[in-house]
C-alpha cells in the first residue's frame, strides 16, 4: 500500500470525469421540467384541499344523519396531509403495494423517513414511521402519518384490507379506516364468523382470524408457525372460497400441507412432509397447490387427488431463484412462476404440464393474483427494491406481457 | 423556457462535476445520478439559476447536498427491513490502491468524507469546498485534518488485515 500522501491524488477524480456516462441533455431538461410540473401540482393541489375541506365537511353532515359512521372509524386525510406531502417531497419511500382481488383499488404502504433529522452515529435519530394511500378509480386517499412502520398489508375480499402497523391494525376500504381490537382468547379456524385470515409476522407470526362486523381479530391457535418457507417469498396459507383453509407448516423438520375443512376436518395430503427448499401454496377456483423446490433444484407442482392421501405431482422447468420465486394463478387458471432466469406458465388450468419463456424484466417477488390480472413487486437485478427509485409493480393477464405500474402514480 | 445556460454549463462542466462527486459518493452511477438531479434542479430553478455568480458552483452545492440525502436515506434504508442486500458499487478504473482508498472513505462520517473527496481528490481549494458544503473554513480544516487522520487507520487496518 502506498503512503497516503501519494494516494490523496487527483488521478481518481480525474479517472471518474474520463469514465462518467453523459445522457443527452434532453433527457435532463425531461427530467427538470417533471420536477417544476409536479411542485406546481404540490401547490396548486394545496389551494384545492383547503377549497375541498368546505365540501367534506358538509357531505359528511349528511352522511351521518343518513347513516351513522361505525365507532371509531377514521376518515381519510387529503392532499395537503403530512403524508402527501412526504410522498410529493420524496421524504416517503414505498414498503409495498397490492391491488384488490378485483382489481379496482390500489393499496400502498410507504415509509416516511425524516432523512435530515438522521444522523448515521447516533441509533437514537432513526425514528422511520409509516402511512398508507388508496388508489380508487383514479382518486387517491391518505392516511394519517403513524409512528410506526407499515409491517404488512392483506388483502380482504374485493376491496378492504387489512393494514398492520408496529402491533396494531386497521380494517382499510374506500370508506374509511377502521381500528382492529385484537382479542386473547383463540378462535376457532372453522368458526363461520372468520371472515379472513391475517398474518402478522410482528406477533410471533401467528395468524389471525378476522370478524369484519365486529372489527375484532383472534389468534388461530392450529396456524401457529405455518408460513412460507421462504421469507417474504409466497404464501403460507390459502382459503378457498368454499372455506377450506390450506396452510404451508415450515416449522416442521420435513415441511407439511394440511387442509382444514369448513366442516372442522383435518387432512394432510402430503403425509410424510415434504423435503424441500423452498414452497408456496397457491389457489384458483377452489384449487390449491403446492409450488416446490428440492434440495438438488428441481421445480416441482403438485395437487391433491380424488382421496386425501391421493397427489399428483408435475415437473416444471427451472426458473431460477430456488428459494424465492413468485407463484401465481392468471386470470385464465394457468399457474405462473416468476424466478430470476425465466418464466414457467402451465398450458393450461390443470397446472399439469408448463412451458418456459425468457426472463423479459427484473426479478421479482411478492405475487398478488386477481381476476384482472397478476402482480409483482418489482426488484434490480439483485433482487432487491432499487435503491433511490420507486419500486414498479408489474402486472400481466397472460404472463407475457408486462405493464409497469409506477407506484403512487 | 430558456434552458440554453443550463445546456451550456452540462456540456462544459458534467463530467467534472461528476468527477468531482465521485469521491463523496464512493459510487461512480451514484454519482452521476446525483450531478444528473443538480442539472434537473438547475431546470426547475432556471430563473435562480440564472442569477448566480458561478454556475458549477450552485451546482456542486445542489449535488453535494443531494447526496448527503441519498446516503443518509441508504444507510437508513440499508437498516430497514426490505434491504438487507447492497449491490455493487460501479467504479472506474483505479488501481487496487486507490479502489481501497474510496472504500475506506465510505467508512469515514460523511462531514469528513466530503471535505476529504473535495479537496484532496477533486483538487478543490479550501474555500470552495466549505462553499460546497456550507461550513466555515475553519470548520473544513479540521475535518480534513481528522479526516485523513482516521482515513489512515481505516488503510492501515486494512493493510495490517491483509499481512495477518
Amino acid at each position: 500500500m502506498r503512503d497516503l500522501d501519494d494516494l490523496l491524488d487527483p488521478v481518481v477524480s480525474r479517472r471518474a470525469t474520463e469514465a462518467a456516462r453523459r445522457p443527452d441533455f434532453a433527457t435532463v431538461e425531461r427530467r427538470g421540467r417533471r420536477r417544476r410540473q409536479r411542485a406546481r401540482a404540490v401547490a396548486v393541489g394545496a389551494v384545492v384541499a383547503a377549497v375541498a375541506t368546505v365540501s367534506i365537511v358538509g357531505t359528511r353532515v349528511a352522511q351521518d344523519q343518513a347513516a351513522p359512521e361505525p365507532a371509531g372509524r377514521i376518515g381519510f386525510e387529503g392532499p395537503n396531509g403530512e403524508l402527501a406531502r412526504a410522498i410529493a417531497t420524496g421524504d416517503a419511500d414505498p414498503y409495498a403495494e397490492t391491488p384488490s382481488r378485483d382489481g379496482s383499488v390500489l393499496l400502498t404502504g410507504w415509509t416516511v423517513l425524516d432523512v435530515e433529522a438522521f444522523d448515521p452515529n447516533d441509533e437514537d435519530s432513526l425514528v422511520p414511521r409509516g402511512g398508507f394511500t388508496l388508489r380508487v378509480d383514479g382518486e387517491t386517499y391518505w392516511s394519517k402519518v403513524y409512528n410506526d412502520v407499515i409491517t404488512g398489508l392483506t388483502v380482504i375480499g374485493d376491496d378492504g384490507y387489512v393494514v398492520l402497523h408496529g402491533r396494531k391494525a386497521d380494517l382499510v376500504d374506500p370508506d374509511g379506516i377502521q381500528p382492529l381490537t385484537f382479542r386473547k382468547s383463540p378462535v376457532d379456524i372453522a368458526d363461520p364468523e372468520i371472515d379472513a385470515i391475517v398474518p402478522m409476522l410482528v406477533k410471533q407470526g401467528r395468524h389471525f382470524g378476522l370478524d369484519r362486523e365486529s372489527a375484532t381479530v383472534a389468534p388461530v391457535a392450529e396456524l401457529d408457525g405455518v408460513g412460507p418457507t421462504c421469507s417474504g417469498s409466497g404464501h403460507g396459507v390459502v382459503r378457498t372460497e368454499a372455506g377450506e383453509i390450506w396452510a404451508l407448516d415450515a416449522g416442521a423438520a420435513a415441511p407439511s400441507v394440511v387442509r382444514y375443512g369448513a366442516d372442522g376436518s383435518t387432512s394432510y395430503p402430503y403425509a410424510g412432509g415434504l423435503r424441500v427448499r423452498g414452497a408456496s401454496l397457491v389457489e384458483h377456483g377452489g384449487q390449491v397447490g403446492v409450488v416446490w423446490v428440492t434440495p438438488e433444484g428441481d421445480v416441482r407442482v403438485s395437487v391433491p387427488g380424488d382421496t386425501s392421501e391421493a397427489v399428483a405431482g408435475y415437473d416444471y422447468p427451472d426458473v431460477g431463484g430456488a428459494c424465492s420465486f413468485g407463484a401465481a394463478v392468471l386470470p385464465d387458471g394457468r399457474l405462473l412462476l416468476l424466478g430470476s432466469d425465466q418464466v414457467a406458465r402451465s398450458v393450461d388450468s390443470t397446472w399439469a404440464e408448463a412451458e418456459a419463456f425468457p426472463q423479459a424484466h427484473e426479478r421479482a417477488f411478492a405475487a398478488t393474483g386477481n381476476e384482472e390480472s397478476v402482480c409483482f413487486d418489482g426488484a434490480n437485478d439483485a433482487g432487491q427494491p432499487p435503491m433511490n427509485e420507486r419500486p414498479d409493480l408489474m402486472c400481466t393477464t397472460d404472463g407475457l406481457h408486462w405493464q409497469r405500474t409506477e407506484i403512487g402514480s | 423556457m430558456d434552458t440554453d445556460l443550463v445546456r451550456q454549463v452540462y456540456e462544459a462542466s458534467y463530467r467534472r462535476l461528476v468527477g468531482q462527486l465521485y469521491g463523496v459518493c464512493g459510487d461512480l452511477a451514484e454519482a452521476e445520478d446525483v450531478v444528473q438531479e443538480a442539472f434537473a434542479r438547475a431546470i426547475q430553478h432556471e430563473r435562480r439559476f440564472r442569477r448566480t455568480d458561478n454556475p458549477e458552483a450552485w451546482l456542486r452545492t445542489v449535488a453535494v447536498n443531494l447526496s448527503r440525502s441519498r446516503w443518509r436515506r441508504r444507510v437508513l434504508g440499508d437498516r430497514l427491513q426490505r434491504r438487507t442486500q447492497r449491490t455493487e458499487a460501479t467504479q472506474p478504473d483505479l488501481s487496487p490502491d486507490h479502489v481501497a482508498l474510496v472504500a475506506a472513505l465510505r467508512r469515514l462520517p460523511e462531514a469528513q468524507r466530503q471535505v476529504i473527496a473535495l479537496h484532496h481528490l477533486a483538487d478543490l481549494p479550501v474555500h470552495e469546498v466549505a462553499e460546497a458544503v456550507g461550513a466555515p473554513v475553519g470548520t473544513v480544516k479540521a475535518r480534513l485534518s481528522r479526516g485523513r487522520a482516521a482515513l489512515a487507520e481505516l488503510l492501515n487496518d486494512r493493510e495490517e488485515a491483509r499481512h495477518a
